[in-house]
């Protein structure tokens, strides 16, 4: 199963969110790393994909009180998006481990 | 963000599901956006939610396919069985008498069959075909009706006679909306009833070749493959399959 970015970026920061993995938790998450702006529409369009494709499971929880109470939708890495996941990442270490920018050159440092 | 602020966010969140809804503005306040920002974020939820209904062959179908002419001919029968109402009830006794009243009353008839049946089953389908585009529907069958009501003059009928084919349009929609289901015995009923009189129609000049289109949506449910139950439907956000 192929994956596009910012799919990658999902799984991935639902993996590393474990339990706590929610949609607001997860644009903090992908704003975080990536340095970019990540828009509800896109989060959940995308989860939706994902979903479909067996990726992850997602489902309705409770809300918390600095949400207003309103209910968080709780997302799960299935085994099949880790695989997926997995792969994507080994491809871009293969493609990428001799990339002028993955490889520090004596004159770079500084 | 202001109170007004979150009143919008609010009203465009409508237009989500509710689980989506809950998530979204659950998501907002933890994230303390200003208003504008709230906006932008719930309207691009919308926005990419409604290009995906479009993504399917349904709300074409329903909107411009079927709402957008069955309202410009339904708008013609409308006029016409207004103006024989008006020459046999209400003008009774007096000098006037336009074309249209001294037509036969089996026309007179047939007009009033295509009218109840396919406003009817026109509105039916269009509800059930794509739920969740109603409202572009809605728009699709006002833009004719409101060109029309622009232009109308007429001594002695008003405006709102045009739109009588919306009685029965309306309530077809409702129909779907309320989960009725049309047996297909009763579709094919219908569709028969509404192809005998537009064919009585057609053979006294009254031939339009966009008039077929009308009765498009009673043989659609007549010979649509047989559903397990109306849940599918339900599943399928009201689409039929």
């Amino acid at each position: 199963m192929t994956l596009g970015e910012f799919e990658y970026l999902l799984i991935t920061a639902a993996a590393t969110l474990g339990d706590n993995a929610y949609g607001a938790a997860m644009r903090e998450a992908i704003m975080q790393a990536t340095d970019r702006s990540c828009s509800i529409g896109a989060l959940y369009t995308t989860l939706d994909r994902l979903e479909a494709k067996g990726l992850v499971r997602t489902w309705m929880a409770d809300g918390t009180p600095e949400r207003g109470g309103r209910s968080r939708r709780m997302v799960r890495v299935t085994p099949a998006g880790k695989a997926a996941a997995r792969d994507f990442y080994h491809a871009i270490i293969r493609i990428s481990n001799q990339a002028p920018w993955a490889t520090p050159h004596p004159g770079d440092a500084g | 963000m202001t109170n007004l602020g979150w009143s919008l966010v609010e009203a465009l969140a409508l237009q989500l599901a509710p689980a989506e809804r809950e998530a979204a503005l659950g998501d907002l306040i933890e994230t303390h956006p200003t208003a504008w920002q709230g906006i932008c974020e719930i309207a691009g939820l919308v926005v990419r939610r409604q290009l995906q209904l479009w993504g399917s062959w349904r709300p074409w179908l329903a909107a411009p396919g079927l709402a957008f002419p069955c309202s410009l001919v339904l708008l013609g029968f409308s006029f016409a069985i207004s103006t024989e109402l008006r020459d046999r009830f209400f003008l009774l006794g007096t000098v006037h008498h336009s074309p249209a009243s001294s037509a036969e009353p089996v026309l007179f008839l047939c007009q009033i069959v295509v009218l109840l049946v396919c406003s009817f089953t026109a509105g039916f389908l269009i509800e059930s075909l794509s739920r969740k585009t109603l409202i572009a529907s809605a728009v699709c069958c006002f833009l004719p009706c409101l060109s029309c009501l622009m232009r109308f003059h007429h001594e002695s009928l008003p405006r709102l006679c045009l739109l009588l084919f919306l009685v029965p349009g309306i309530a077809g929609v409702r129909f779907s909306r309320c989960g009725g289901a049309i047996r297909r015995p009763t579709a094919i009923a219908l569709a028969l009833a509404g192809t005998t009189s537009m064919a009585v129609l057609a053979a006294h000049a009254y031939f339009w070749a966009l008039n077929w289109e009308l009765i498009g949506p009673a043989w659609y449910l007549a010979v649509r493959p047989a559903r397990s139950g109306h849940t599918s439907s339900l599943e399928n956000g009201g689409a039929i399959q």
